[in-house]
């Protein structure tokens, strides 16, 4: 069930903030629990067992391990339930390409190329999942108080499809016990309807030019259309992703849950490791928490340093999706993270004017995308060709609907003007004329993006044949 | 409730979330008497979303939850035409239709996607044209051993007559578009084809308003009755007799245009009405002394304008029409009956062949595959001689 359906605008989530709101707290838990699991069945009917399973599991070992004095049957407990998540992810998301990758390296094998569909949610469940286990093995947090709350924690719906990833210590208080107020659904209800509209009228509009220029065979496309695809891309996933975390954060909210913001304007980044302090926070956050540091982090030679960095990137990269484009992707972005760690961030900071410094990055990060977006390698070399032969024309018709030009404007410069200005000029502003105006703007923008939610489903025809 | 009515904006908020819902419930309730909840009145036809069939494998392959969803959206009623509408009406305004079946060209002529794909892309397979002409030619030949007159009618795309609002624009008609590979095939036949591309292409060079309903996909009252001429000058070559004619009386020009001049700009679903044009209303006048044959017409949606001509102006006192070789439509004596039964046609053909003098097969240009041809000329070849 997408945040951007019908079904779950008008019925599923309006019921269940209604009836979480109104029932006594100590029943909140297991009626979100339900409500969440309800969610996740509806979309992934055939998973949920499986799920459903490993997190019992990944509570038993956690309750084991809280039990056990031995710290090696800890290290076992540990190694044994990151094992088997590890597993499922490798299992569902992997298998065909690593099975693919090895009859590209070592010749036909004359295996089958296995069909498994991507269950829903599955990489940041597991990621999730994870970090009870490391918590507990930690002792930064002692297990969950009953198993409904743990399963709460894993499957509560607002994240569940794309994040925020939590860290179960950074959640715990929460689940115990939250609280929802009249704030909280204001400020949660509003917060998802400006991640609606930031969705629905800006990302997929602008997503129809990338969508068009990257189907398009890459031979065939211009320095002008490639650099506007790269462009088009790079803003179109911005809005995408971090819409859904406003979605999640605010339909969380309305739940009496705060989640941590996933995203701080990634595009002012100045360098890499700035970028990826303001790019999907929860995911870095874990790459350093639960791999980076456990690596070894910044300790060790300078050489351990690199290479920990570059798992972590290449890690990140393959988690991002089963394609080689992906780990290409995370390995340019380590060479970067790298280079800053070197000392390239501090000498840049100290010569360069911080907008270069942020242009910079802004383009080597687009150049990245293109990466990320195509669908082969081949590809991606053929658009930095054509980004870098300004004579190069198009010889592919593409046409641009004009709202998805103004839509792309529009994401330009909100990625690029800061947002303490636009809340300062909209204080001033709204203090002078109308202190609701932001609300009453977001008012608008909704009853735009149900329109727009409704839709996509509906395509009348004049007349039936018959 | 009291903190929440402190809160005005969180208020209608909730109020526009739980529109449609309500609307679901009131559809559920009709004892409530909400009906101007449930009511949406949206333009063009869509297949209703059946009633969901659970069942355990339904619902593990998602097929439930996808035929809930629709059928749930469908009950959203008047709240979910609003914000439709309002959707639409943002995007029209930044050239979007928000319909794919529907584009929008320069100066706001409205185009159906389909014959501009259709005009615009040139025919992938050839020598399509020849099975095609033999089918007509069957009818051709079953028609006249029955002792009656036959016309091939070829009615006109849009895009193919004004291929200059078109945008993007693009080339069209190709040398091996199909509807080129078909008039070359026809021609060894001898079929006797009023062609209506090429009758529209004479009379746009001196009409200074388009023959076209700039909202709609049809032809223009003024448009059809020129081809309605024609047809008439080739049925009355044929029977060697003096039939009735349209002739143009007055033609009244205003920015009203006719309910079926809109159909395109009714599938747009706008939160208001097109920008006025110039529409032509047109008087004609008809000398009823010669005689008036009795036609069996059979043909696509543009045969209403040609029925609606021949019968209301009395060029014919019987007129049969067969939609598609489907559904009825009469006229008898200037007045119309129609019937919503579709695949009547067929049981109908032997009476209604019996009493015609004359048969006129319509096909558009943008679609000379259409079933309606296949069929006529099966249920044809199954009447006894």
């Amino acid at each position: 069930m997408p945040f951007n359906s019908a079904l779950f605008l008008f019925i599923f989530a309006p019921l269940t903030a209604a009836i979480n709101f109104w029932l006594p707290s100590g029943i909140r838990n297991v009626f979100l629990l339900l409500a969440s699991l309800a969610f996740y069945t509806w979309g992934e009917p055939k998973f949920v067992a499986i799920a459903l399973a490993a997190s019992i599991f990944d509570s038993a070992c956690a309750s084991l391990m809280e039990r056990t004095c031995s710290s090696r049957t800890r290290t076992w407990l540990l190694a044994f339930g990151i094992s088997a998540n590890l597993g499922l992810l490798l299992y569902c998301k992997y298998l065909a390409f690593f099975v693919e990758s090895l009859q590209l390296i070592v010749g036909q094998l004359g295996l089958p190329r296995p069909e498994i569909l991507l269950p829903l949610g599955i990489s940041f469940i597991v990621f999730e999942k994870i970090t009870y286990l490391v918590d507990v093995y930690r002792k930064v947090s002692p297990p969950a108080r009953t198993v409904v709350d743990y399963l709460l924690f894993v499957f509560l719906f607002p994240k569940l499809l794309a994040g925020p990833i939590l860290k179960f210590h950074e959640m715990r208080a929460q689940i115990e016990r939250h609280v929802v107020t009249m704030d909280d659904v204001e400020t949660g209800a509003f917060r998802f309807a400006l991640g609606l509209a930031k969705k629905v009228l800006i990302a997929d509009l602008i997503a129809e030019i990338a969508d068009q220029i990257f189907n398009a065979p890459a031979a065939q496309i211009g320095f002008a259309e490639s650099w506007l695809g790269a462009i088009c891309f790079a803003v179109q996933i911005y809005f995408d992703f971090s819409a859904y975390s406003d979605m999640a954060i605010g339909l969380a909210r309305m739940l009496g849950f705060r989640l941590r913001e996933n995203f701080n304007q990634p595009y002012l980044a100045f360098g890499f490791g700035d970028f990826w302090r303001r790019w999907h926070i929860s995911l870095s956050t874990w790459i350093r928490d639960y791999l980076y540091i456990p690596l070894g982090g910044n300790r060790g030679s300078a050489t351990r340093v690199f290479i920990n960095l570059w798992i972590c990137f290449l890690a990140s990269g393959l988690w991002h999706g089963a394609n080689w484009t992906f780990v290409i992707w995370g390995a340019f972005h380590g060479i970067f993270v790298s280079a800053d760690h070197a000392g390239l961030a501090r000498y840049a900071r100290q010569y360069l004017p911080r907008a270069v410094g942020i242009g910079v990055t802004a383009l080597l990060v687009t150049l990245g995308w293109v990466l990320f977006r195509s669908s082969t390698f081949s590809q991606a070399l053929v658009l930095f060709e054509a980004m870098a032969s300004p004579g190069k024309t198009s010889s592919v018709q593409l046409t641009f609907e004009t709202d998805s030009l103004i839509a792309l404007a529009i994401g330009l410069v909100m990625s690029f003007t800061p947002a303490d200005l636009v809340k300062a000029l909209t204080e001033r502003f709204a203090a002078r004329f109308w202190p609701n105006l932001g609300q009453a703007a977001i008012l608008l923008l909704s009853v735009w993006s149900f329109g727009r939610v409704f839709v996509s489903t509906f395509k009348p025809f004049i007349y039936f044949r018959f | 409730m009291k903190r929440l009515f402190r809160r005005p904006a969180l208020l209608i908020l909730i109020g526009l979330t739980l529109m449609p819902g309500a609307a679901i419930v009131a559809g559920a309730f009709p004892s409530l008497s909400l009906g101007r909840l449930t009511e949406a009145k949206l333009g063009g036809v869509t297949q209703a979303a059946p009633l969901p069939a659970w069942s355990p494998s339904a619902f593990l392959s998602g097929q439930f939850q996808k035929e809930t969803a629709l059928w749930l959206n469908e009950r959203m009623g008047k709240p979910r035409e609003i914000m439709i509408r309002l959707n639409n009406g943002v995007g029209y305004w930044m050239g979007r239709s928000f319909n794919p079946n529907v584009l929008i060209g320069r100066d706001g002529v409205l185009f159906p996607e389909n014959y501009v794909r259709e005009w615009c892309n040139p025919a992938k397979r050839r020598n399509r044209g020849e099975p095609q002409a033999a089918t007509i030619a069957r009818v051709r030949d079953l028609v006249e051993t029955s002792g009656r007159t036959f016309v091939l009618i070829f009615s006109p795309s849009k895009p193919a007559i004004y291929p200059e609002y078109l945008w993007p624009a693009c080339q069209g008609d190709s040398p091996t578009r199909y509807f080129n590979q078909l008039k070359e095939a026809l021609q060894k036949y001898r079929i006797n084809i009023v062609d209506g591309n090429e009758i529209m292409k004479r009379a746009k060079t001196t009409e200074s308003l388009s023959l076209f309903a700039r909202d709609g996909l049809h032809w223009t009252e003024q448009g059809a009755s020129y081809v309605v001429d024609a047809v008439m000058t080739s049925v009355e070559s044929q029977m060697k007799k003096p039939l009735r004619h349209l002739k143009i009386k007055d033609i009244k020009v205003n920015d009203r245009p006719v309910p079926a001049d809109e159909d395109l700009g009714d599938l747009l679903n706008l939160p208001f009405r097109l920008m006025p044009y110039p529409s032509t209303h047109v008087t004609f006048e008809v000398d009823t002394e010669p005689e008036s044959p009795r036609i069996l017409m059979v043909g696509t949606s543009f045969s209403w304008a040609l029925l609606d001509l021949i019968g209301r102006q009395r060029l014919s006192d019987d007129v049969t029409f067969y939609f598609y070789f489907s559904r009825i439509a009469r006229f008898a004596e200037g007045q119309p009956q129609s019937s919503e039964q579709s695949f009547a046609a067929e049981g109908d053909l032997s009476s209604a062949l019996k009493k015609a003098d004359v048969v006129l097969l319509e096909v558009n240009e943008a679609n000379i595959f259409s079933q309606h041809i296949e069929s006529f000329a099966k249920a044809l070849a199954k009447l006894k001689p």
